[in-house]
């Protein structure tokens, strides 16, 4: 009798124990499911949400979720949930277990969503209002329209912008970058790791050299956000119609050229390119030729590209890979067979006291430096330097296409 | 309208006299002590500049800039182009500031001065952007054309201003006393516009040193290759290598313009 006692408090134990657990996962599983404003079942729903603020639960089962307008909660449950909230407000959606998937705009907040597809603008999901941010820029196409970028997307965000766009060269803007006339520009990992940083030998790894300059420009309170994949780097350009004519597609091929018809081997350069590493000492020790000086023109770097094209000062010239002159006057850029040439990744400078302020700013032009390929940044620099468009629309229309403004 | 004056280089109420006359003079130590400020100034930056850029370590791209063989290079580029520009400037502004002051061309004197003085305010960085660009050409000879345009106005309008300031009564006495119109010219009126013409050519030859550092934006080399990679790749020593070999080079050749003048000028002026 004693025994029997004993197995049935056991037992009334347990079944209590087990009540409780079952009874506190759930409540710990869905904390608003007494607050929902639209139930499903524990079979496979298809619920849709109000203009208004909803709380939506599909609990289990296979459930269509769609929150349609408001600031909605929903919550999939168990089950292999898809939700729809990409209606430009800011959701949070929990998906609960099972592999879920949703469609969400860029500021929702998503708990264990398994595919996540992001709609709507991508910079919405920041809020600067109040900051103040001095922008800077080099002189030339590609640097103004970067400018205009990072213009745009602040003040998208709210912030407010001081224009010093165009500000001047490389080292005005870093000058101003580090006394704090400037907040941030946009700089190449190859000229912060050569002109900034004094160093000689590039590393041949984009992420490497990327790296590397952000650890050694901290020290000069220089704050490197993530790197853009296009990449400016040097190149050797020919007119189209000349390459059979010198029979010269690659670099290498530069070595016979100067050895047989050393009277076509012109070639225009800027200034520094004669003297860098990464310039016309490093690609002669490269690829073993050496180019007669007394063939090398020195002209500033936007004269390149019509001396090149025109073929009269010189049938070769250096050219910048994403420049937009390339594809409009019908430029041939030769292969760099031996690999030798670094990698000129951009990255948004930021002072480091700046971007402690707003460390927001790393996310931020993170997203906006991914969508800079080589493609795009070319296609922009042409249609502001072959098709007369403003840098201000090619930027504004940049932001827009990649769904980053609206 | 203002002509460049001749230097002063003597105290006010001092007669100017030749060199040689003015150092065997009482003034002598004076005399030598002037004369040798400037070069014992240039003397010492140039050592200054030696011993900084030696103690300074070079990195490969400096040691590419800062070696004997590409400094000695670019000095001469620098020297051909502004002393050919100088030499041609002479050539072609004296000749042509005579012609216009003489009376069958007189008229146009003014109008030769006014087109002088619009001349000389076009920036030299223009001009030197504008040769390559109608001559589709780059280096030297552009460079050239630049320069000479850009500084002989200045000793064309100092070459009128001194043949119009000599004295008509001068002239008169000399035609007087039987001489050609030529005679006049040449034995009266240049040697008495000598020390503004000379003032002229010296301040071209100091303006086309400086200039000269600008052919480097077309090719044309010149000590301006170190100013402009020292700035482009922040390098400071090569950028202080460029700037100071520059400033010491107009100065020194205008120190020696100024002894060139004094020993030029007429005696009895």
């Amino acid at each position: 009798m004693g025994a029997m006692n004993r197995r049935l408090a056991l037992l009334a134990a347990l079944a209590t124990a087990l009540v409780a657990v079952t009874a506190a996962t759930l409540a710990a599983a869905s904390p608003v499911q007494r607050g929902c404003t639209i139930k499903g079942t524990a079979k496979n729903d298809v619920l849709r949400g109000t203009a208004k603020a909803d709380v939506i639960c599909g609990l289990a089962g296979n459930d269509v979720i769609h929150g349609r307008g408001g600031s909605d909660l929903l919550v999939g449950g168990r089950g292999n949930d898809s939700f729809f909230a990409g209606d430009a407000k800011l959701d949070r959606i929990s998906g609960g277990p099972g592999k879920d998937r949703a469609v969400a705009d860029w500021p929702d907040r998503l708990l264990g969503v398994e595919r996540i597809i992001r709609v709507g603008v991508f910079l919405s999901q920041f809020n600067l209002r109040g900051a103040t941010f001095t922008v800077g820029s080099k002189q030339f196409t590609e640097q103004i329209i970067l400018g205009h970028i990072t213009k745009q997307a602040l003040e998208f965000t709210g912030a407010r912008v001081n224009d010093q766009i165009r500000l001047g060269g490389t080292s005005v803007n870093r000058q101003a970058l580090v006394s704090g006339r400037i907040d941030m520009y946009w700089e190449y990992t190859g000229t912060g790791w050569i002109t900034h940083l004094n160093k000689t030998q590039p590393i041949d790894n984009a992420r490497q050299q990327w790296l590397a300059v952000k650890r050694e420009d901290a020290g000069n309170g220089i704050t490197w956000l993530d790197r853009a994949p296009f990449d400016n780097t040097y190149a050797f350009a020919v007119r189209q119609e000349a390459v059979s004519r010198f029979n010269v597609r690659k670099i290498s091929d530069f070595g016979a050229l100067i050895r047989t018809r050393s009277r076509d081997a012109t070639l225009c350069v800027t200034n520094e390119f004669l003297v860098r590493d990464d310039g016309l000492p490093g690609v002669e020790r490269h690829y073993g030729f050496r180019w007669p000086r007394d063939q090398v023109a020195v002209l500033d770097a936007g004269v390149i590209y019509q001396a090149t094209d025109q073929g009269r000062v010189c049938n070769f010239g250096i050219v910048f890979a994403t420049d937009g002159r390339i594809e409009g006057l019908g430029l041939t850029v030769l292969n760099d067979d031996k690999k030798f040439f670094p990698i000129y990744n951009p990255a948004l400078n930021v002072r480091t006291s700046v971007f402690q302020r707003y460390p927001k700013l790393a996310p931020m032009f993170g997203g906006i430096a991914r969508a800079l390929t080589n493609a795009r940044m070319q296609r922009m620099n042409a249609d502001v330097d072959m098709r007369g468009r403003t840098p201000e629309d090619v930027a504004r229309n940049f932001l827009r296409q990649n769904k980053l403004i609206r | 309208m203002t002509a460049i004056a001749p230097s002063r280089d003597v105290a006010p109420g001092v007669p100017a006299r030749s060199l040689a006359a003015e150092l065997e003079g009482r003034t002598r130590f004076a005399a030598v002590l002037r004369y040798a400020t400037m070069p014992l100034l240039l003397t010492g930056v140039s050592i200054w500049l030696y011993l900084y850029v030696k103690g300074h370590e070079l990195d490969s791209i400096e040691a590419r800039l800062l070696n004997q063989d590409f400094l000695v290079d670019k000095l001469l580029e620098h020297v051909r182009l502004a002393g050919f520009a100088t030499l041609a400037v002479v050539a072609i502004a004296v000749p042509l500031g005579t012609l216009l002051t003489r009376p069958l061309l007189r008229r146009l004197t003014p109008i030769a001065v006014t087109v002088a003085n619009i001349g000389q305010a076009i920036p030299s960085l223009g001009l030197i952007a504008f040769f390559p660009v109608v001559m589709a050409q780059v280096g030297f000879r552009p460079a050239l054309y630049a320069l000479v345009l850009h500084t002989a106005l200045g000793v064309l309008r100092n070459t009128m201003v001194g043949l119009d300031q000599v004295d008509e009564a001068v002239i008169e006495a000399g035609r007087g006393m039987g001489m050609t119109k030529l005679g006049v010219l040449f034995r009266i009126e240049l040697p008495l516009a000598v020390p503004i013409i000379l003032a002229g050519i010296r301040t071209a030859v100091v303006l086309n040193v400086g200039s000269a550092t600008l052919g480097t934006f077309i090719s044309a080399g010149t000590l301006g290759d170190f100013i402009s990679i020292g700035h482009a790749l922040n390098r400071e020593a090569v950028l202080i290598t460029g700037a100071t070999l520059t400033a010491v080079l107009a100065l020194g050749i205008d120190w020696i313009a100024g002894i060139a003048e004094r020993v030029l000028r007429p005696r009895g002026l």
